[in-house]
């Protein structure tokens, strides 16, 4: 088991970069009531400033997941910085599967988070091994 | 440039798993400009490495390194101390780059970390196209600087050879015809009269067939 997979009674590590236009920051106040997750935020101005290093590194910092939550397709206000960003998790999802330590671990969601449960939901579902093609939305309607 | 890429990731696990501390050795040149060996890539594949050993329980101390050229002793030797602390090197540079920095420290193992592919451009972001063969005998004069050698899958010195569509090469249809392109260009030039003329075979000793190849200039040497 990789040192980052969390033990029982602790809270699981996740890392999230959010563009600033997606996400409110006013959320992470009420996340640390959830306490089920430790999570290490970080604010960039466009998912475009995603790099592969930046995942790789909070991975070997010791997140058991990173997320990357961009605006929208089509609504980046820097017109192509979520595709990149896409474009690069998946390449970091390839590698990670090339050598065994799992794709599934970068999550990126394109669509705005409103409120914590959102996001709540889409931290479990970034934890959860496996399904990755998801939204907040479905996610909450129990598609 | 000298285009390359990256080895895959198991072939590199299996290659830098003898060896305890590791140096990811990148060049800043050629292979950094095809996203293949510069500091980005050093970091990526660093981080891999760290993820993929810490998997299987392997202790290994990995640390990096971008020089400017690693074909190049000055900048070589800007590596000297780091390969000292390390016990083998993996060169993200092409292959005149691991064998310069091989040469330079004779007692470490200089590992290779990229398949070098060919000499080409960028034709555009993330699309690297091969253009010219290095045969030592250049006659891009004579056909519009469209190298036909490098281009043509069929390596038409008299072309062209009539089985391309619509502007495609017959042996790969994704790839633009040479010769189409030769005469395209000629056209535009206003010497298309010019590809009358017979280009006599080429003489391959000036190409790697006819051994290693060297180029001395007196007047640089003191």
């Amino acid at each position: 088991m990789p040192d980052n997979e969390a033990k029982p009674g602790y809270a699981r590590a996740v890392t999230l970069f959010y563009c600033i236009n997606a996400v409110k920051s006013s959320i992470f106040a009420k996340l640390e009531d959830v306490g089920e997750f430790e999570i290490n935020p970080v604010k960039i101005p466009c998912s475009s400033m995603i790099k592969e290093t930046f995942i790789l590194k909070a991975l070997e910092a010791g997140a058991e997941a990173v997320l990357i939550i961009t605006c929208p397709e089509d609504s980046c206000q820097f017109i192509d910085g979520n595709r990149r960003a896409n474009k690069r998790v998946e390449r970091v999802r390839q590698m990670l599967d090339e050598i065994g330590y799992g794709g599934w671990r970068v999550s990126i969601h394109n669509s705005r988070i409103e409120n914590e449960d959102e996001i709540c939901l889409l931290f479990r579902q970034a934890l959860g091994k496996g399904e990755n093609s998801f939204t907040a939305e479905s996610l909450l309607a129990g598609e | 440039m000298i285009v390359a890429e990256q080895k895959p990731l198991a072939e590199i696990i299996e290659m830098v798993s003898p060896y305890g501390k590791l140096l990811i050795l990148g060049c800043g040149t050629c292979v950094k400009t095809c996203f293949a060996g510069g500091e980005e890539e050093v970091a990526i594949l660093a981080s891999l490495l760290r993820l993929a050993f810490k998997k299987k329980g392997i202790d290994i101390e990995i640390s990096e390194l971008t020089i400017e050229r690693q074909c190049e002793n000055e900048f070589i030797q800007e590596a000297s101390l780091a390969v000292s602390r390390n016990d083998a090197v993996l060169s993200l540079a092409c292959g005149a780059g691991v064998q310069d920095v091989a040469r330079r420290f004779t007692g470490k193992p200089v590992l290779p970390g990229l398949n070098t592919t060919f000499v080409g451009v960028m034709e555009s972001r993330g699309l690297f196209t091969e253009e010219c063969l290095c045969c030592g005998d250049c006659r891009l004069g004579l056909t519009g600087g469209v190298c036909v050698l490098a281009r043509c899958a069929k390596k038409l010195s008299n072309g062209p050879c009539g089985g391309s569509r619509n502007g495609k090469c017959e042996v790969n249809p994704d790839s633009d015809c040479a010769w189409q392109l030769v005469i395209d260009r000629m056209k535009n030039l206003g010497t298309l009269d010019k590809l009358r003329e017979y280009t006599p075979p080429r003489d391959w000793r000036s190409s790697n067939s006819g051994g290693p190849r060297k180029i001395l200039r007196e007047d640089m040497v003191i």
